[in-house]
This record gives C-alpha cells, structure tokens and sequence, in this order.
C-alpha cells in the first residue's frame, strides 16, 4: 500500500517535472528559431514587456559570469549536487514541500540542460517600467523562484503551527 | 528554520540564470586584464650551432650565378647607353630646329 502510494507520488512528481521542463524547453526552441531567422530577438510586446535574447554563462542575477571554462564547469557540477539534493529532497517529502521540490527541479533542469548543450543559459523575458529594467529571466526562471518563494512561504506557516503546536 | 530559508535562498542564486539587460547586451567586465598583454619576444641570435653548419660543397653552381649576373649587369648597361645616344640625337634635332625657327624670325 505504502508502495503504490509512493509510486503514484513519484509518477506526480515526474508530470510536474516533465511539464515544468518541456514548457521551458519549447519557449527556448521558439526564441532561438526566431534569433536564428532574424538574426537578433528584440520584440517589444506591450509597453511593460519586450523579448530580448541575452545569454548567461553565469549564475542568477548575472553573478559569476566569467569567461573562464573552469570556474563556469565549477558552477555547472555545483548545480548538478544541488539538484541531486533537491531528488533526495523531493521523493523524502511527505507534503506539498515534495510538489514544490518537482516545480524547482523541473526548472532547474532545464536551465542545467542550457548549460550543458549551449554552454550558457538563454534569457529572453524583459519586463520594464520608466526604463527601469528587472534582470532579464526565461521560463525556468519563473518555475524556480515561485516554487522556492512558495517553499518559504510554507516553511514560515508550519513552522509557526509547530509553535502554536508546542504552547 | 533559518537554516531552510537560508538553504531557499541559496537555490534561488544558484538555479537561477536571470541576468541584468545591461550585463547580458555590452558584456559583464571581465577580472582578466591579460587580453592586451603583449608577449616580449627574445631579440634575434645566432644559433648556438651555426658554426657547425656544413659549407656548399658545389662551386661550379657559385661560378654560372655569378656569370648569369655579369652578363645581365652588361645588357643592361648597353641598352642604357644606347637610349642615352637616342635621347641625345633627339635633343639635339630638336635644338636645332629651335634655333633654326629663331634665326629665321
């Protein structure tokens, strides 16, 4: 019984990675086939969104972005552990914190496959205000901050059940 | 608890590859300065075994070089001295027809 009920939350698991990749994957494929008929992506769409195709060779918020090879496989085999320990995360879960872990790993996946056919990582969503511009995201992006803001989130209620548990 | 927030965050810069527009369009400023760095060569020397060297044996292909340079070095001064005699006899019926047209007048 516990089996099969581990087994249907791996199988969850694997859609919500699945669809969290593929979907990042599909928007890079569209952006890189408009950059490759058009030589350049730079669409503005409304007066707050644009797509621009940069690249990343580094880490988020365009941290260690360094053109040497040793640092940028440092980076690529530092993110391998980490997502080894966000598997080992997930499938130790017992509640929503395990589809959280899914949301992240799927992203993370996607950005990691980037890094090792590309090696660097293509960013194309630029949303700006009075010139003002955020840093420049993609899909996976999205699935991995919503998921580690909604794991703090969580974290703060349970662990504030916890307390009122405690008293 | 701390601990796990700290640990969110962490994930939230290492899995993520967002990046300012500025950074991703001119370049982030590299830390390495050695792409202007100009390599000093050695100046030029003779090779430790440059005496050591065989000599050209063959003189006879020494001795035709040299022939080949005379006889070109005399063509060329006959055909120069012939221009010169051509050059001079124009002039000279030119300054003569000059002072022909000038007595004349």
């Amino acid at each position: 019984m516990l089996k099969k009920q581990f087994s249907k939350k791996v199988f969850i698991y694997f859609l919500i990675i699945s669809f969290a990749f593929f979907l990042d994957r599909i928007s890079k494929i569209y952006i890189l086939n408009l950059a490759e008929s058009s030589g350049a992506v730079n669409i503005p769409l409304t007066s707050f969104l644009n797509f621009i195709l940069v690249w990343n060779t580094g880490i988020g918020f365009g941290l260690f972005s360094f053109d040497g090879s040793t640092m940028y496989n440092l980076i690529t085999i530092l993110i391998v552990i980490v997502n080894l320990i966000i598997v080992y995360l997930m499938l130790t879960s017992n509640d929503i914190r395990g589809y959280l872990f899914s949301i992240i790993l799927g992203g993370s996946l996607g950005n990691l496959f980037d890094r090792l056919y590309y090696s660097a990582v293509p960013d194309f969503i630029d949303f700006n205000y009075n010139n003002y511009h955020w840093f420049v995201f993609n899909v996976a992006d999205i699935f991995i901050s919503v998921g580690i803001m909604c794991l703090i989130f969580v974290e703060l209620f349970f662990n504030k059940s916890n307390i009122s548990n405690e008293k | 608890m701390k601990n796990k927030i700290a640990f969110f965050v962490f994930l939230l810069f290492i899995l993520n590859s967002c990046q300012s527009l500025k950074d991703g369009l001119t370049g982030k400023k590299r830390d390495n300065s050695d792409e202007f760095l100009v390599e000093k060569k050695n100046p030029l020397e003779i090779p430790p075994d440059f005496e050591e060297l065989p000599e050209p044996k063959n003189k006879e292909i020494e001795d035709i070089s040299e022939s080949i340079d005379e006889n070109v070095e005399e063509l060329i001064d006959s055909i120069s001295d012939k221009g010169n005699e051509i050059t001079k006899s124009n002039d000279s019926s030119a300054e003569e027809f000059v002072l022909e047209q000038l007595n004349q007048n």
